[in-house]
């Protein structure tokens, strides 16, 4: 006879709520980087708006060395902003299978009676 | 060379291995749940079919009409412009026509039919097998899924739809 094990599906149920926070992480993780890309990109904006007086070679060479820094700047923030996109992108879809599995788990513990107290408040 | 055996690899292949085995299985039940009925099972379809329409064509057919005189009552036709509207296959039925009207529909179906049929209890075998043979793959998934976890590895995850009756399963 097929003996269930309450550990088993209180993993599955953790495994559920640790892919949540990972995701409430990634989530806030990807606002943030959504900030750093703005604000990169509106200090090239300004830069690229701003009057600037050229008078010598050296002025040309800072301007060049301003230009390429705020542009890289963008450009590592872009970077930046689609890994956290595809972190957040992963971890709803791992959100997604332990949920499913979870749920899956606790009917059948409750439709066969063994559903342990402590993870029914888990609900 | 010998190839120096990896078992962490080889128990992700054999995972993959497993899971395309389910989707074929999957696929397998599909196409076996929506094959054709048999012969038979045609024949019987069609007979109950024009057995149907002919008593709904017998319910309006008045046949006393065609001898009445004329002028006497109404339906002196039989009433059969209204079986004939209402029912075309039940009028050829009530006419004496059943057999050959049932004959050319088992023909039509049979000519329209794609693939291998089966009968109902062909298909539930069919279909019990296949599920014995899902539920045997998936067992073989979870065991090794718990041997990549007992190596450490707790990164795998099972499947959405995995069995509950399959994952929750104590050590045996």
């Amino acid at each position: 006879m097929a003996t269930y094990s309450p550990s088993r599906l209180r993993r599955v149920v953790d495994q559920r709520d640790a892919a949540r926070a990972s995701l409430k992480t990634a989530n806030t993780r990807l606002e943030e980087t959504k900030l750093g890309f703005r604000s990169a990109e509106r200090a090239l904006q300004d830069f690229e708006r701003s009057r600037v007086d050229i008078r010598s070679e050296r002025d040309i060479a800072k301007f060049d060395a301003d230009l390429t820094r705020l542009s890289k700047a963008v450009e590592e923030a872009s970077e930046l902003l689609a890994a956290a996109n595809r972190s957040r992108d992963e971890a709803a879809e791992i959100v997604s299978v332990t949920a499913s599995l979870a749920h899956s788990g606790i009917e059948f513990a409750a439709a066969a009676g063994w559903l342990p107290n402590d993870i029914r408040e888990r609900c | 060379m010998l190839k120096r055996k990896n078992p962490l690899r080889d128990l992700l292949a054999d995972i993959e291995s497993v899971r395309a085995k389910l989707v074929d299985l999957r696929m397998e039940r599909r196409h076996v749940e929506r094959s054709p009925i048999s012969q038979q099972e045609i024949g019987e379809r069609v007979a109950r079919i024009v057995e149907e329409r002919e008593a709904e064509a017998r319910a309006l057919f008045a046949p006393e009409g065609l001898s009445r005189q004329d002028g006497v009552g109404f339906l002196d036709d039989g009433n059969l412009a209204a079986v004939e509207r209402s029912n075309l296959i039940g009028a050829l039925a009530l006419l004496g026509l059943g057999d050959t009207v049932r004959q050319s529909l088992v023909a039509e179906a049979t000519a329209a039919s794609s693939g291998k049929s089966y009968s109902a209890d062909q298909r539930s075998a069919e279909l019990i097998r296949i599920d014995k043979d899902f539920a045997t793959q998936e067992r073989i998934e979870e065991a090794l899924i718990r041997s990549l976890e007992d190596s450490g590895v707790t990164s795998m995850l099972r499947r959405p739809d995995a069995n509950p009756a399959i994952f929750l399963l104590g050590e045996t």
